[in-house]
């Protein structure tokens, strides 16, 4: 007996099995021709998925989060979302939600800046590699009514008000309370409703 | 839009599987290749459109997206192109269901078949026994069937279901990463972490078959959690048609534990088990016993690569009187998944299982040798190549060392394409591998010479060669499906052939096909009411290899229905009440025969209030008894079954 082929026996459970394998691969071939031009054409956006997806959801909290009047100056100013952290986290940010709007304002992505202290902008974004900014940039986003969104194990204790994290692969975030009161920020129910776990205000 | 309608098509064609099952798959292949020549631009075209469009999604569709490839063991069947279906800790719990094997009826991707109040016969695509010895079960990374016939003994895992996070039914060979006998599917029983079980729970309940109780109490240590529980069952003894008792009554308990510590980049689990069991039967009865300890540890580096170290003891007993067997079992898995180049996601691992099977035969039957330890070692690798967003190949193999026939060749290729943001498609070829166990090899019948059935000495592993096609997703936003045919030519199946002087001797003499369909969809008409179909088209054509001469060995493989497929309606009441009806059918089994039957089981829940939960259960309500295994001679019926229970959280 051979290994997995044909002795040529010509039992009809042998020759279906062929038929089927040589359908098979040959469907196989069709497919593994067509992707070098797949490959070629397409730049890898695997890793950048999560901060997509994260750009997403950001994006999807806008519209319930009230923020304190005085955040919006007159019905022109745009929601702008402040970005720490690198260039190309910056970018695939505005790739997805750049050309938005929300609450009847467009959406405004860039990256922080150190006036952004004084106030500014209404969602401000600590990513995983500027995580060491966060304590600072949540102290001048408490007094200046920011919503503050992390992505670090203790981005909760260190003043973040939403925090993302990978739970079975998955982006989920958790919510406080607390920091976003003291800002002046009404987080609607509905999004508390997905959160994974809430730290209510005390 | 072109892809839905072109979908549909495959759809449509493979929902017919009465019709020419071989040339369908072909069909459906052929089909999927042209999808994807024609496809391939489109999806090439739309890549940067579907980045703006992830805005557009709710927090609940974002919360669903896989965005890293997951390390954990317990976490890598969900993304697999493969036949996967899961049983929900939810499912479980609005079913009913009392025990693992009769929670396994909830997949539909599994056929199983109650022998008496304890046995079971479970499989997957085929060959149904009670013996069944093609599938790889696993409870917490454990593995549970056992080397003497490389299948379960179900009734000495009778695991605290309320702990039970989730279930996998893999159906069709998974053999790279799960190992030799995954040959027709792997069941993976995972249980919730610590965390999630803290707080005491007190649950009972009985009825006119069985009755049970639990207790679990869950709390916190330094650096984690844990939780122990303890829980006892009883089985009333069933009936044969004319009435007469089996006299197969059985009474079990069960203790455990489980803590599940981290920091920042470790992980540790620690699992222990210990179970005793009194099984009537006719003579001396039937006791089991057994107890396991596992540690595992999970250790992700900053580079993203993931370490999983595991390692498990298991000792269990069997004395049945005229027969006894005590094993123990040390195995020790090591894994690493890390990404290389951003495309590609790199799994290897190794492992090494020692077995010390000690067996002490009677005047009916025995093992020669009746002791053996028995070694398995292996190492894997397997690469997913994400060639685009939506393409990824799968490649891998495993080679397997055991003690029988040596070193053993598992390769596998798979390819799964994310159509559209609804639709993925997926094949796979695989070769699977039944090493062979004790009985195939040593086991004899009566308990001294001369004798009337020998374990055969060159007997060698069951090869299949397997070729699957799938699509899963979304028609809907309500309804999601998932469709796979397969195709697996079996060659060098177990046969009994007779040798001059010798008896019937265990060759490998029978070869042969299974081809089938098997798929399930879940519906939300509206809040509050899911509906879920599914079920399973087998057909097999098995023969004994030219020259020949099988006595019993064809039989022996296996004994299945054609068709059988589960209806289930989930139904949120006011006032917090459910009701859940689930209808199962399961053709007629030809050899020996078995009629089809129709069974319909119904739950009512009532949450009382946070901490209270009360339900009622009645099974085959619909006929008042039916036989689903054995010669009708000396096969068990089931009755209708009422069970009432009491949960309590505090």
């Amino acid at each position: 007996m051979t290994r997995g082929g044909a002795t040529g026996r010509g039992l009809p459970g042998r020759r279906r099995s062929a038929r089927a394998f040589r359908w098979w691969a040959t469907t196989l071939v069709c497919v593994a021709l067509s992707l070098p031009a797949i490959a070629l054409a397409q730049s890898s956006e695997d890793s950048a998925l999560e901060r997509r997806v994260k750009a997403a959801f950001i994006y999807q909290f806008i519209p319930y989060v009230e923020w304190p009047p005085k955040a919006f100056p007159d019905a022109e100013t745009p929601i702008v979302v402040s970005v720490v952290g690198s260039e190309q986290a910056v970018g695939e940010l505005q790739e997805v939600i750049g050309k938005r709007s929300a609450q009847g304002r467009p959406l405004l992505v860039r990256r922080w800046r150190d006036s952004d202290a004084q106030g500014g902008p209404h969602v401000v974004y600590v990513t995983r590699s500027h995580a060491d900014r966060l304590p600072a940039v949540a102290r001048a986003a408490q007094a200046n009514g920011m919503l503050v969104v992390s992505e670090q194990e203790t981005g909760l204790d260190q003043g973040g008000m939403i925090n993302f994290r990978l739970v079975d692969g998955k982006v989920r975030f958790d919510v406080a309370l607390g920091p976003a009161e003291r800002a002046g920020l009404r987080i609607s129910s509905r999004l508390l409703a997905v959160a994974q776990t809430v730290r209510s205000a005390s | 839009m072109r892809f839905g309608r072109t979908l549909k098509t495959v759809a449509v064609i493979t929902v017919r599987p009465s019709r020419a099952l071989g040339s369908l798959v072909t069909r459906s292949l052929v089909i999927a290749a042209a999808l994807a020549l024609a496809l391939a631009p489109a999806a090439f075209a739309t890549a940067q459109q579907r980045i703006a469009q992830l805005a557009d999604l709710s927090l609940e569709q974002l919360a669903d997206i896989v965005v890293t490839s997951v390390s954990r063991r317990e976490q890598k069947l969900a993304d697999a192109p493969a036949s996967i279906y899961v049983i929900t800790a939810d499912d479980i719990r609005r079913s009913g269901v009392r025990s693992l094997p009769e929670a396994l009826r909830l997949a539909p991707n599994l056929q199983v078949a109650r022998a008496d109040a304890n046995q079971y016969a479970v499989t997957a695509r085929g060959f149904g026994n009670v013996l069944a010895n093609k599938l790889l079960v696993m409870v917490d990374g454990r593995t549970i069937y056992s080397p003497l016939f490389s299948g379960v003994f179900w009734e000495a895992h009778d695991v605290m279901l309320e702990d039970v996070d989730r279930i996998e039914v893999v159906s069709g060979p998974e053999t790279t990463l799960w190992g030799t006998n995954a040959v027709n599917g792997v069941i993976n029983v995972i249980t919730k972490p610590a965390k999630d079980t803290q707080g005491t729970l007190v649950a009972g309940g009985g009825g006119n078959r069985d009755w049970q109780g639990s207790v679990r109490y869950g709390g916190a240590l330094p650096g984690g959690y844990y939780r122990m529980y303890a829980r006892v069952t009883g089985l009333e003894a069933t009936e044969r048609a004319n009435g007469a008792s089996v006299d197969d009554a059985s009474r079990r308990a069960r203790i455990g534990f489980r803590y599940d510590g981290s920091d920042a980049a470790n992980a540790w689990t620690v699992i222990a088990d210990a179970y005793t069991g009194d099984i009537d039967q006719p003579g001396a009865g039937r006791d089991i016993d057994g107890g396991n300890l596992l540690v595992r540890w999970q250790r992700s580096l900053a580079n993203g690569t993931a370490l999983d170290v595991q390692a498990y003891y298991d000792h269990s007993t069997l004395d049945q009187g005229t027969f006894r067997d005590r094993l123990d079992t040390l195995d020790v898995d090591a894994q690493a998944r890390t990404r290389i180049a951003d495309r590609h996601t790199l799994v290897v691992g190794g492992g090494y299982r020692l077995q010390r099977d000690r067996t002490r035969g009677g005047a009916a039957q025995t093992f020669i040798p009746a002791d053996r330890d028995v070694t398995t070692g292996y190492v894997f690798a397997q690469d997913e190549f994400g060639v685009t967003p939506a393409l990824a190949l799968i490649g891998g193999l495993k080679v397997e060392h055991n003690d029988y026939t040596g070193v053993e060749l598992l390769p596998n290729v798979r390819l799964r394409w994310q159509a559209t943001k609804d639709v993925s498609l997926w094949t796979a070829a695989s070769r699977a591998v039944r090493a062979p166990s004790r009985i195939d090899r040593e086991f004899f019948i009566p308990g001294v010479a001369p004798f009337v059935l020998n374990g055969g000495p060159d007997f060698r592993s069951e090869v299949a060669n397997v070729f699957e096609a799938g699509v899963r997703g979304q028609l809907a936003p309500r309804l999601s499906y998932a469709l796979t045919a397969f195709y697996h030519d079996w060659k060098r199946l177990r046969s009994a052939e007779p040798r001059p002087g010798a008896g019937l001797v265990f060759a490998n003499g029978i070869e042969g096909s299974t081809r089938g369909v098997e798929g399930w969809a879940t519906y939300y008409p509206m809040a509050g009411w899911r509906l879920t179909a599914g079920g399973t088209v087998l057909r097999q054509r098995l023969h004994a290899r030219d020259g020949v001469i099988d006595q019993g060995g064809l039989a022996a493989l296996g004994n299945d229905p054609k068709r059988s497929f589960v209806l289930r309606s989930s139904h949120d009441l006011p006032n917090r009440q459910t009701v859940d009806v689930m209808l199962r059918h399961v053709g007629a089994r030809p050899n020996p025969a078995v009629p089809a039957y129709t069974a319909v089981d119904v739950r009512w829940g009532w949450h009382v209030n946070d901490r209270v939960e009360v339900s009622m259960t009645a099974e085959n309500v619909g006929d008042a008894r039916h036989p689903e295994w054995g010669p009708a001679a000396n096969r068990v019926e089931f009755e209708r079954a009422y069970f009432a229970k009491v949960l309590v959280r505090l």
